[in-house]
């Protein structure tokens, strides 16, 4: 069955519907609360919440993107802590490891045929991205997770963000810029195959 | 001389990696990068940290995040049918829209009802009074007067003295004969409903008496009101049943 017609079903009450939906998008879902709120069990409530009023809310989806209207409210519950941890900071739930590294707690999605460094650079790669984020505002982390981590385009980030398109441009610009430098020693992290993919692309001139 | 990267030109490359420019402006740019080599390590930079963030790992959601009917507020057992709540809306919208129009329609009617009254008062004051005598016999006079009270009995007792055979030789015409042959069927359908004489003889002039005073008037308009406050209790009804199942506990 599409999606438009689960959707259609589940906003005349048809709460099978709605979960079959729920579990097309957690993943998506809870990846964005995790990099915004940068903790496991706090995006997880989050994550919940998100589906929560969701369901709750479902005939106020007039159509188009799903994802981007579904990522809207993640969004904003992240937003809403984010400014909640600004006024009463909290201790990180995470345990710390004895070189006062955070022990990370989050499942990667892992490719069958990887090898054990391979996944081990990967989690380095996942916690070095987590690192650089948590240095930018709220508003750029947001933007830059959506479109590119979350594959969004520029017109579903701004429905998602409810900021104007000329907005999600300069904040990704920006975020960019500032993550460029913190991210330079993660590049090594990348597997080779991406690299040379990288290298492909380099400008050339016309 | 190396070349300022300005807060714009981030933005620019930014927006040339997404191919997000319009036509003029990418070409501009893709002018100045053949040309500033500081704006190509820039597009370069933009670009690697884009591959990277693309390459972050995906996070699996910890656990299924399905709903349960109580997360989703429905009540065990009591589940609201499919499509109760747009049934209830359109019945609502209905029955007020249905109420809007019966209290207009009936205003309408209500305020072109004096006019009617005094049309049809004028038509009977301008027909000649009908006229049938008490008894039989008389005659070689003009009809009578109209009785005001005249009944269907005394029409009857008139017809049978009508019918009652002249003296020999006498050859008269008998007061309902003679008022027979004068008069028009207007006259004696007025006749026959004896409420409009009644009430214009007994009304003062100028008087006007709206035709609800009738028990026919009467009986339509008391339907009608029954069914606006009908069409009012199921709008009420049924828009307080929409909300309540549309009600958000949410933010």
């Amino acid at each position: 069955m599409d999606e438009v017609a689960l959707i259609r079903m589940a906003q005349q009450g048809d709460l099978d519907a709605f979960n079959r939906l729920v579990l097309a998008y957690q993943d998506m879902v809870f990846n964005q609360a995790y990099r915004m709120i940068s903790e496991s069990e706090v995006a997880e409530d989050a994550a919940q919440d998100a589906f929560i009023i969701a369901y709750r809310k479902l005939n106020t989806f007039r159509g188009g993107s799903f994802k981007a209207w579904l990522l809207r409210i993640v969004t904003n519950l992240c937003y809403d802590e984010l400014r909640r941890r600004k006024r009463r900071p909290t201790t990180p739930l995470e345990p710390i490891d004895q070189e006062d590294e955070e022990i990370e707690s989050p499942r990667w999605m892992s490719d069958p045929a990887e090898t054990p460094e391979e996944k081990a650079e990967r989690a380095e790669l996942g916690r070095a991205i987590q690192r650089c984020l948590d240095e930018l505002p709220a508003d750029f982390k947001a933007i830059v997770t959506l479109v590119d981590i979350q594959g969004l385009d520029y017109a579903e980030a701004a429905d998602a963000s409810r900021s104007p398109l000329g907005t999600v441009k300069s904040r990704l610009a920006r975020a960019r810029t500032r993550l460029r430098d913190c991210l330079q020693g993660a590049w090594e992290l990348l597997p080779p195959s991406f690299r040379l993919m990288e290298e492909s692309e380099t400008w050339q001139p016309k | 001389m190396a070349t300022q990267i300005t807060p714009r030109d981030w933005e620019a490359v930014s927006a040339y990696l997404d191919h997000q420019l319009s036509a003029k402006t990418q070409a501009q740019i893709e002018a100045r990068l053949s040309n500033e080599p500081e704006l190509r390590d820039a597009l370069e930079s933009l670009r690697r940290t884009r591959l990277i963030l693309r390459s972050a790992p995906r996070l699996r959601a910890p656990r299924n995040f399905t709903l349960t009917p109580s997360m989703a507020g429905v009540k065990h057992g009591s589940r609201a049918p499919a499509g109760a709540y747009p049934l209830l809306r359109l019945a609502s919208m209905l029955a007020t829209l249905f109420f809007v129009l019966v209290t207009v329609g009936s205003f309408v009617i209500q305020s072109s009802q004096p006019a009617q009254s005094i049309v049809m008062r004028s038509e009977i004051e301008v027909q000649p009074a009908p006229m049938f005598g008490m008894g039989g016999g008389g005659g070689g006079s003009d009809a009578p007067a109209l009785a005001p009270l005249a009944t269907q009995e005394d029409l009857s007792v008139q017809m049978e003295n009508a019918m009652v055979p002249a003296e020999p030789g006498a050859i008269q015409a008998t007061p309902l004969a003679k008022a027979m042959a004068t008069t028009t069927p207007e006259q004696l359908q007025a006749f026959i409903a004896p409420q409009e004489t009644t009430v214009r003889d007994d009304a003062p002039p100028g008087a006007e008496k709206p035709a609800a005073s009738q028990p026919g008037g009467r009986v339509i308009w008391s339907l009608v009101s029954v069914l606006q406050v009908c069409l009012a209790l199921l709008a009420l009804i049924c828009g307080a049943a929409a909300i309540y199942l549309r009600r958000d506990p949410s933010r």
